[in-house]
């Protein structure tokens, strides 16, 4: 059985938050497997670390939760977090891993397959692959866009507030990724566009 | 196995956390708007001087500037106070871009939008007369002014 707070919005909770630290915890619960899987995808592949960089990001979601605004999505307020978190210990690292390797991804390749019209003859496997690869060589700021439009599935306006980029941008920054990955996969041989 | 929400709960109250009031991010909020609106109001006044340096002190008008040497019209740009404009409108997209929202706004759009009203306040303020008026205090107190700007004052004297 669902508890109350369960069906409670995220607004709710942050304003119940703000008289009662523990309720801070369900909004932790709710968001925790996503953003474990969104800072993996940024390239963070130890488990341990991944904690660590969560539990920081809940901290300061916490220290900050006087300047969210409701009239954003918590979700997109919290991805910012966790996204700036991500790259400043990255940053720090002077290292950022550049390959998306969780096997739970992979049909989220083939789903970029599918948005670039990858002709069906082709070997699937090897093509999901190399889009794989390929994601890996592309600038951070276009890979940053394609994970949280094909792997986090947010739409542009969200994506503009999580990365703090006009939505026109966040248009631009797509198609020019699929034409860079199109460009990839066809000096690979692998797709005849 | 480990409950990550609680140990999150654990590590706020063990570091002795509490969310910052909502005046401080307030506050951080105004400085921003604050910084945008004086950078216009500054760069509107620099427009102002410019446009009387330009166009009344030196005598230049959009008829004689085609048939002016361009030497003399290069002579009279006053680009000391075009940099002060440059400068904040610069700072004012600054400020502007770390407002709330500023983000949502495309940079053209923001930087087209801060040279029109500095324009069009510069305007008015040197059709009060400001422009000239600023021109001439800072000739009269100050040295180094002078130097800066070439004026046709110079060769007047």
């Amino acid at each position: 059985m669902k508890s109350p707070e369960s069906s409670k919005s995220d607004q709710e909770l942050v304003a119940e938050t703000l008289k009662d630290r523990n309720v801070f915890a369900l909004l932790v619960g709710r968001y925790e497997i996503r953003l474990r899987r969104y800072i993996a995808r940024l390239g963070s592949n130890d488990p341990e670390v991944v904690k660590d960089i969560l539990q920081e990001s809940f901290i300061k979601v916490y220290v900050n939760l006087n300047d969210y605004d409701p009239s954003l999505s918590f979700s997109a307020w919290l991805y910012r977090i966790v996204h700036n978190e991500t790259i400043n210990h990255f940053r720090k690292q002077k290292n950022r891993p550049r390959t998306i390797e969780k096997e739970e991804d992979l049909e989220l390749f083939e789903k970029i397959a599918d948005e670039l019209d990858i002709e069906e003859q082709v070997d699937r496997a090897r093509t999901e692959a190399n889009i794989q690869k390929a994601l890996g060589g592309l600038e951070e700021h276009y890979r940053d866009v394609l994970i949280l439009r094909f792997f986090e599935e947010k739409s542009y306006d969200e994506i503009s507030d999580i990365l703090k980029i006009p939505s026109g941008t966040v248009a631009t920054y797509v198609s020019r990724a699929k034409a860079k990955l199109r460009d990839v996969l066809k000096r690979s041989g692998i797709n005849d566009i | 196995m480990e409950n990550f929400p609680d140990n999150v709960i654990k590590e706020i109250e063990a570091r002795g956390i509490i969310p910052k009031p909502r005046w401080h991010f307030l506050i951080t909020r105004k400085v921003f708007w604050l910084l945008a609106v004086a950078s216009i109001l500054v760069g509107s006044v620099a427009f102002a001087v410019a446009d009387f340096v330009f166009f009344d002190n030196d005598g230049i008008s959009l008829i004689t500037l085609r048939d002016a040497p361009i030497q003399d019209i290069v002579q009279s740009i006053p680009f000391i106070w075009l940099f002060v404009l440059g400068l904040f409108i610069a700072s004012a997209y600054f400020g502007f871009r770390h407002t709330r929202k500023g983000y949502r706004y495309a940079t053209i759009l923001v930087v087209s939008c801060v040279i029109g009203v500095s324009i069009v306040i510069g305007l008015i303020l040197n059709a009060l007369d400001f422009g000239q008026s600023l021109h001439q205090y800072l000739l009269k107190h100050t040295g180094f002014y002078d130097s800066l700007i070439h004026s046709r004052d110079d060769e007047m004297d």
